[in-house]
């Protein structure tokens, strides 16, 4: 393991303060230099399921670490309803309300396959800066209920609007290129309104390409975050009840005890970094906490559209695109 | 006052406009300089980096600010609704400009080699999980 061979710098949590190494030096006067950059930068994936993608940056200055994760959540690009049409709407839910919700819906549109809209497009858009749904729904009473009924389900019908309902209407070439569930709501079971018999939505929707900054919509990920690696070291031997009162002052899975009832660290990775454990005087002194300054654990939860992977990756490439562009224009000069 | 002195003494000095409407385009920032340092040489210098925030200001600082020959670099955003980042650089050897490119090429190349590991230890994570299944 990459983390087990170098000398770790350490920020110490102690009871009242945060202190840092009296040897460690490293953010104050490090010179940069690509090389050393190169050298100290260790990735290590550690889980990449439904529940999300997580992984160790290791070696990173805290801006850099920040700004990937400032660029996952509102500088990757992801496609959203922009535009609502309201061309009836007799439901209970006001239409820029409605409108709102709209577009807060997930959508699975790849948007490194569309443009962005310009300046010069039109209202209309096209088929390669553009998506339209519809949604049409009409809430009526079913004929069959009986009068004892009482479960809304069996009284009426479509009186739940789901994301489900809408539907996709292909634009030029749009349906030769997609298919109707590569574009469409990520989840068909968002509840968007409750309608009555007589209510009625006719909505056409406008799905653009944008960025998250601009609206939280646009967002890829549902977080992004980081922390640093909590490190804790047992200075004596703990054992009996305080090894159990221990145990019980970290996040369940951080702290065993061994067959002769001693306490031992176990992994500490998980640990919420509370500092417990110093509200007892008996224990006081048998635990030293810290986290690895430079070890960042980014856990990225994707909204859908793309993988928590491909969403770090957009990222860089982002950071890297605004780096060129500046270059280029200081060239030009 | 000539006309070339009121040309400087103008507050932005736009590099380029044609690159900067291309940038716009592609949802990116574009750069300009701070008048006021005409005095103190090439190695002091404001820039003003429009459509750019702490993302890019913070990263950027980091990296330059390490540069032995940089006496001081940092970066303010003088106001929160205004899409606006000033970039300072003083050094008493080189030109702030060259510095400035020096240090947004590191960056880019930071995220090269980012790029290039995560990749490398995607493509080594999904490996061993299609080994063990």
């Amino acid at each position: 393991m990459a983390s087990t061979m170098r000398k770790e710098p350490l920020l110490y949590m102690e009871e009242y303060r945060v202190k840092q190494d009296p040897q460690d030096y490293g953010l104050a006067d490090d010179v940069f230099s690509i090389q050393a950059y190169k050298e100290k930068l260790h990735i290590k994936i550690v889980k990449n399921d439904e529940d999300g993608l997580e992984f160790d940056l290791i070696g990173v200055y805290p801006a850099i670490a920040n700004a990937f994760r400032r660029l996952m959540l509102s500088d990757v690009p992801s496609m959203a309803i922009e535009k609502v049409y309201i061309y009836n709407n007799t439901s209970i839910i006001q239409d820029e309300v409605l409108a709102h919700r709209m577009g807060l819906l997930p959508l699975r549109a790849d948007p490194r396959l569309f443009a962005y809209r310009t300046e010069e497009s039109t209202e209309a858009g096209t088929e390669q800066d553009t998506l339209e749904f519809e949604l049409k729904v009409k809430c009526s009473r079913r004929r069959d209920a009986g009068k004892d009924q009482s479960n809304f389900d069996d009284i009426y019908k479509n009186h739940k609007v789901y994301s489900g309902h809408l539907k996709w209407l292909p634009k030029g070439k749009q349906a030769q290129i997609y298919n109707e569930s590569a574009v469409n709501c990520i989840h068909d079971d968002i509840l968007i309104a409750q309608l009555r018999p007589g209510h009625e939505l006719d909505l056409r929707l406008v799905a653009v390409k944008g960025l998250g900054r601009d609206h939280a919509k646009f967002s890829p990920v549902a977080t992004a975050t980081y922390r640093l690696l909590p490190l804790i070291k047992l200075n004596r031997e703990v054992s009996g009840k305080d090894a159990y009162l221990l145990q019980s002052c970290f996040s369940p899975g951080v702290i065993g005890i061994d067959e002769n009832e001693t306490a031992y660290v176990k992994d500490a990775r998980y640990d919420t970094c509370s500092r417990n454990v110093y509200r007892y005087p008996q224990l006081n002194d048998a635990v030293t906490l810290a986290r690895i300054r430079d070890h960042y654990i980014f856990s990225v939860e994707s909204v859908g559209a793309l993988k928590p992977d491909v969403i770090f990756l957009e990222a860089v490439k982002v950071l890297k695109r605004k780096c060129r562009a500046f270059i280029d224009e200081i060239e030009a000069e | 006052m000539t006309t070339q002195s009121i040309a400087e003494a103008c507050a932005l000095h736009v590099f380029c406009k044609q690159t900067k409407e291309y940038l716009n385009q592609l949802k990116m920032g574009a750069l300009a300089e701070l008048a006021g340092d005409e005095k103190n040489g090439e190695g002091s210098r404001t820039f003003v980096f429009t459509n750019e925030g702490h993302t890019l200001g913070n990263a950027l600082k980091t990296i330059i600010a390490r540069y032995p020959e940089v006496d001081f670099c940092g970066y303010t955003i003088p106001h929160p609704t205004e899409q606006k980042l000033h970039f300072r650089i003083q050094s008493h050897r080189d030109r702030a400009i060259d510095i400035l490119k020096r240090g947004l090429e590191d960056l880019e190349g930071l995220c090269d080699h980012t790029i290039v590991t995560f990749e490398k230890e995607m493509a080594d994570f999904n490996a061993v999980k299609v080994e063990n299944t």
